[in-house]
C-alpha cells in the first residue's frame, strides 16, 4: 500500500512542479495572511488577552495555530471529493479504476499529496511565525500535537470520504462542501475562541470535530498541555473517528457500487 | 483451448430513477439485452453496430465497470464477481485521450500505472521498456504527452494495456482518429500481439474493412442485441450464398437477348455508349456463368470485362441493422398513429 501511495505522490507532486509558477505562487498567500493577522494582533494588543487566558498568548499566536490547521479541515472536508471529480473530468478515473487498485485507494491516494503540501504549509506557518512573529513553541507538547493531528486527520477525512461519496452519486456538490467549511470557520474556533460566540451557536460548534482539533492542538503548542489536560478533546476526536470512519466506508462502498450499477462510475 | 469469455443473457437496464423526474416521459432505456456470447482464448473477435448498439456498455459490463441488470459472464475465466482478478487479467484500450497527465512524460505516465497494477522496480523498468518498444514509442517516452500526436497517443494507451500483459484485450475504436498510415501500424501491431503472445483480442470498430481484415469472428450488434456471429466469409455466404456479376458485352440482336434471359430469367441488362452491361447473380459452381459465356461465345458476342462482387460485410451489417430499424421506425409511426 506505501508503494502505492508513493506512486500517487509522485504523479502529484511531478504534475504540481510542471506549474512551475503556480507552485511558487501558492506559498505567497501564507506571508500576507501571516502578515494580516499580525497587524491585526496589533490592533486588538492587550483587549484580546481576557479571552485567550487559557492559553496566554496574544491574537497573532493564537490564531496562526487556528489558520495552518484549519488546511486539514478544509483538505479532510473537500480533498477526496475533489481529487475524485478531477479524476473524473480528467479522464483518468477509468484508467485508473481499470487497474486492482479499489476506487477508495484510488480516492485516497489521489488526495495524499493535498495533505503533504498542506503539512508543508504548516511548517511554513510555523516557522514564520516563531522566526518573525511572536509565536513562541518552547515547550510544546509535540508528541500530543502529533496524536490531535492524527487523531483529526481521521476525523476530518471521514467526513470528506463521505463528502466524496455523495459527489461520486450526484456529481456535483462542492457548494456543499464549501458551506459546510465556511460554516466551520465561523463557529470551529479558527479565528477566535468558541466562547465569545452566543450559546447557540457554541452548541453547534461543540458538535464538529475542528473545534476540539484545533483547541487540542493550540493547547499542545502555546500551552505545552499534559496528556490529562489533552485527553477531553482527544477522547472527543477519538470518538468521532470511530462513528464517521466506518460510516465512510459503508457510504463510499454503497456509492461506487450505486454508480457502477447506473453506469456512471466515470460520469462527472 | 479455455474461454476467453462466457456470457449468458448479460443484460443492462438503466431504470428511470424515482425523483421529480418520474413525472416525466423517460421510462428507463435496455442498452443490453440478454447477450450470450463465447470468445475462446486467442481468437480475434469483431464487435460491429451502429452508434448506440451497447457495444461499449457490454464491454464496460465485462470489463467491471457497470455492473449488469441480469445476466452472468465469466471473463479470463473469472466471475464479474471478481472485479479484482478481471483487472488484472484484461487491457482496456478507449479512445479517449484524456485518460492520461498531459503534463507528465509517456514514461512517467506509464511508470504511475504500472506501480498500479503492482510492478515494481526494475521488473516495472524492463516491462515499460518492452511495451514502448511494442509500440514503437521508445524514442518519444520521454516527450510529455501533451507534445504527442493522436497516433502516438493511441499507442501509448496500447502500450499501458499491455503493462500488465493481460491474456484479454478490449479495444474500443482504436483506429478512430487515425490517419491510414497509423491505422496500418496499428493493426500490424494488434495481429502480433494476438499470434506471437496470444493475447485474445476483443475489437470494437465501425470500420467493416478493419473487422474484414482482422477478426477471424464478427459479431453485429443492434438495439442492445446481438444479431449474428459467426466468420465474415460465412456470414457473407449466409447472407447472400451468391456472387454479384457484371459482365459488359457489344451491342445484342433480339435472339441473343431472349437465349441469355432463358440462362438467366432475372438478369439486368442496361445499355450505355454502345455497350450492353449485365448484371446478375450465380453460384460458384451452378455453371450459370460458364453457360453465359457460351451463349456469347457461340453468338459471337464480344466480351469486354467481367467483374465478380462477393457479398460484402457491409452488406451484412446493413442487413442486421436497417431491418430493425426498419421495424423501429414502423412501430413509432404506429405509436404516433394511436395517439
Amino acid at each position: 500500500m506505501f508503494r502505492l501511495i508513493w506512486a500517487f505522490l509522485v504523479r502529484d507532486f511531478r504534475t504540481e512542479l510542471s506549474y512551475r509558477l503556480s507552485f511558487l505562487l501558492s506559498f505567497s498567500g501564507i506571508f500576507f495572511s501571516a502578515f494580516t493577522f499580525f497587524f491585526v494582533s496589533e490592533l486588538f494588543g492587550a483587549a484580546a488577552s481576557p479571552y485567550l487566558e487559557d492559553y496566554g498568548v496574544d491574537y497573532f499566536s493564537f490564531v496562526i495555530i487556528g489558520i495552518a490547521f484549519n488546511g486539514y479541515f478544509t483538505l479532510g472536508l473537500a480533498g477526496f471529493a475533489r481529487a475524485l471529480r478531477e479524476s473524473q473530468t480528467t479522464g483518468t478515473l477509468e484508467a485508473m479504476v481499470m487497474t486492482p487498485v479499489p476506487v477508495s485507494m484510488i480516492v485516497i491516494g489521489s488526495a495524499t499529496w493535498s495533505y503533504v503540501f498542506t503539512t508543508i504549509r504548516v511548517i511554513i506557518y510555523l516557522l514564520l511565525g516563531t522566526l518573525l512573529f511572536t509565536l513562541e513553541l518552547e515547550g510544546a507538547n509535540f508528541l500530543g500535537a502529533l496524536v490531535s493531528l492524527i487523531l483529526s486527520i481521521l476525523a476530518f477525512a471521514s467526513i470528506g470520504i463521505i463528502a466524496a461519496g455523495i459527489i461520486m452519486v450526484i456529481k456535483r456538490g462542492e457548494a456543499i462542501t464549501a458551506l459546510f467549511s465556511s460554516f466551520a470557520s465561523l463557529v470551529g474556533g479558527i479565528y477566535y475562541p468558541v466562547e465569545i460566540l452566543p450559546s447557540w451557536l457554541q452548541v453547534i460548534s461543540a458538535l464538529l470535530p475542528v473545534t476540539y482539533a484545533v483547541r487540542a492542538m493550540r493547547l499542545s503548542l502555546l500551552v505545552g498541555a499534559s496528556w490529562s489536560e489533552l485527553m477531553p478533546d482527544l477522547l472527543v476526536l477519538l470518538a468521532f473517528t470511530i462513528v464517521l470512519f466506518p460510516t465512510s466506508l459503508v457510504v463510499f462502498r454503497y456509492a461506487v457500487e450505486r454508480s457502477r450499477k447506473d453506469g456512471s462510475l466515470t460520469h462527472y | 483451448m479455455e474461454t476467453a469469455i462466457e456470457t449468458k443473457q448479460l443484460t443492462k437496464r438503466y431504470e428511470r430513477s424515482a425523483s421529480w423526474r418520474s413525472i416525466s416521459r423517460y421510462k428507463g432505456t435496455t442498452a443490453v439485452v440478454d447477450v450470450d456470447l463465447l470468445i475462446e482464448e486467442g481468437e480475434l473477435f469483431g464487435l460491429l453496430g451502429p452508434n448506440g448498439a451497447g457495444k461499449t456498455t457490454l464491454v464496460k459490463m465485462l470489463c467491471t465497470l457497470i455492473a449488469p441488470s441480469k445476466g452472468t459472464a465469466t471473463v479470463a475465466g473469472f466471475p464479474l464477481s471478481d472485479s479484482g482478478s478481471i483487472r488484472s487479467s484484461v487491457g482496456l484500450v478507449v479512445s479517449d485521450e484524456r485518460s492520461f497527465y498531459w503534463r507528465l512524460s509517456g514514461k512517467r505516465n506509464l511508470d504511475f500505472f504500472a506501480a498500479m497494477h503492482n510492478l515494481r522496480g526494475s521488473e516495472a523498468e524492463i516491462r515499460i521498456r518492452e511495451v514502448l518498444s511494442l509500440v514503437d514509442m521508445s524514442a518519444d517516452a520521454e516527450k510529455p504527452f501533451s507534445n504527442y500526436s493522436t497516433g502516438m497517443k493511441q499507442r501509448l494507451a496500447i502500450a499501458r494495456s499491455l503493462l500488465h500483459k493481460p491474456r484479454l484485450l478490449f479495444l474500443d475504436e482504436p483506429s478512430r482518429s487515425l490517419d491510414p498510415k497509423a491505422t496500418s501500424r496499428l493493426h500490424e501491431l494488434i495481429n502480433q500481439l494476438n499470434i506471437e503472445e496470444n493475447t485474445t483480442i476483443f475489437l470494437i470498430t465501425h470500420d467493416l474493412a478493419e473487422a474484414e481484415s482482422l477478426c477471424q469472428r464478427v459479431a453485429v450488434m443492434n438495439q442492445g442485441q446481438i444479431q449474428v456471429v459467426g466468420e465474415p466469409s460465412s456470414l457473407r455466404r449466409q447472407l447472400r450464398p451468391k456472387q454479384q456479376y457484371a459482365v459488359k458485352v457489344g451491342k445484342l440482336d433480339p435472339e441473343v437477348f431472349a437465349s441469355i434471359r432463358n440462362i438467366l430469367p432475372e438478369v439486368a441488362i442496361e445499355s450505355t455508349n454502345g455497350h450492353e452491361n449485365l448484371q446478375f447473380q450465380a453460384g460458384e459452381e451452378d455453371g450459370i456463368l460458364a453457360d453465359l459465356l457460351t451463349c456469347l461465345h457461340d453468338n459471337q458476342v464480344t466480351v469486354y470485362g467481367i467483374e465478380g462482387y462477393p457479398p460484402t460485410l457491409e452488406e451484412v451489417f446493413a442487413h442486421f441493422t436497417a431491418q430493425e430499424r426498419f421495424e423501429d421506425e414502423s412501430s413509432q409511426q404506429k405509436a404516433g398513429a394511436d395517439v
